[in-house]
């Protein structure tokens, strides 16, 4: 492709210089960045790599799932501690005593009615003899 | 033009050769010297970490524009939403050529660097590839990574631009 002469007219136009100051800041920071390269060093660029790739990006999402599961585990930690509390207190009301009182009764005047109940074990059933079926399918097929 | 790196990674050396280039395409496309500052100090910051990134390299000043633009959409996704950064960059006003003494040169220097910042980046990085860099479309679309035909495209709307936004002011110093 040849250029025209506004082209070339362009082309011929000087970009601006790189500023002398930056040459020795960029390359003084680049080579102190091949010297960090100890394990706690690239951990700690690992974690800042992480932060600046997923998380900032998307900032405002993170902290509202991060709000929502807390949320979660408050109520979930909540439910579990009012578990066993229901339980004591139903353990210690009156109600409780009573038809407990009243189960323990209940079991007792059926054990009264049924008898003692035998608690040995069952008797184990014979094995059967084995049937005649397949040797007469090959009597038959013998025939 | 291929420039070939040498077997050991040499900073100083690889700034004074391509510190330059890379300076002036990545303040067209930034509008902004301090971004440019950051994108130039990330590369040479990857560079000093990874040497091994050079080692497959044909071309290297092509290779480090390509690092170049990379770590400038970086720096955009970074701080959010594309356009809106667009936007941003192209609003700024700021002097990418040399100054020059004769007042005509200057004006027209200074007006080129305005209608410039008024294109889509895409265009401004893809016209200043081919008339400053004088990258062929086929390495421009290595570089940006983009379909040749695209890059044609995209020069062709950004010289347009450029063409009708500086006529008057071209024919006049012509």
């Amino acid at each position: 492709m040849n250029f025209d002469d506004f082209e070339k007219k362009l082309q011929r136009q000087p970009l601006r210089q790189v500023p002398a100051s930056w040459h020795e800041s960029i390359l003084r920071q680049a080579r102190e960045q091949t010297h960090s390269t100890t394990p706690r060093a690239m951990l700690i660029h690992a974690v800042l790599i992480t932060w600046r790739e997923l998380i900032q990006p998307g900032r405002y999402a993170w902290s509202a799932m991060a709000a929502l599961w807390l949320a979660f585990w408050m109520i979930n930690s909540h439910m579990q501690v009012e578990e066993p509390a229901t339980r004591l207190a139903a353990k210690s009301s009156p109600a409780a005593s009573e038809q407990i009182g009243s189960f323990v009764e209940q079991r007792r005047v059926l054990a009264e009615l049924t008898g003692p109940i035998d608690l040995s074990p069952a008797e184990r059933p014979r094995p059967s003899d084995p049937k005649p079926h397949s040797e007469r399918v090959l009597q038959i097929r013998s025939c | 033009m291929q420039k070939h790196m040498p077997s050991g990674l040499d900073l100083q050396r690889l700034y004074d050769e391509h510190a330059q280039v890379l300076f002036a395409f990545l303040l067209n496309i930034t509008r902004d010297e301090h971004d440019t500052r950051d994108v130039l100090q990330d590369i040479f910051i990857k560079l000093a970490r990874q040497p091994a990134l050079l080692s497959g390299a044909r071309d290297v000043r092509a290779f480090l524009l390509r690092l170049a633009h990379n770590t400038y959409l970086d720096l955009v996704r970074r701080r959010g939403t594309r356009s809106k950064y667009h936007e941003q960059f192209g609003a700024e006003q700021l002097a990418v050529f040399a100054p020059d003494d004769n007042p005509d040169e200057s004006a027209f220097r200074e007006a080129l660097s305005g209608v410039l910042g008024e294109l889509p980046v895409e265009q401004r990085a893809v016209v200043h590839l081919k008339l400053w860099e004088n990258f062929t479309f086929e390495q421009i679309a290595e570089a940006l990574d983009i379909p040749p035909n695209t890059a044609a495209s995209r020069y062709r709307y950004g010289l347009d631009k450029l063409r009708a936004r500086l006529r008057p002011l071209y024919n006049e110093i012509k």
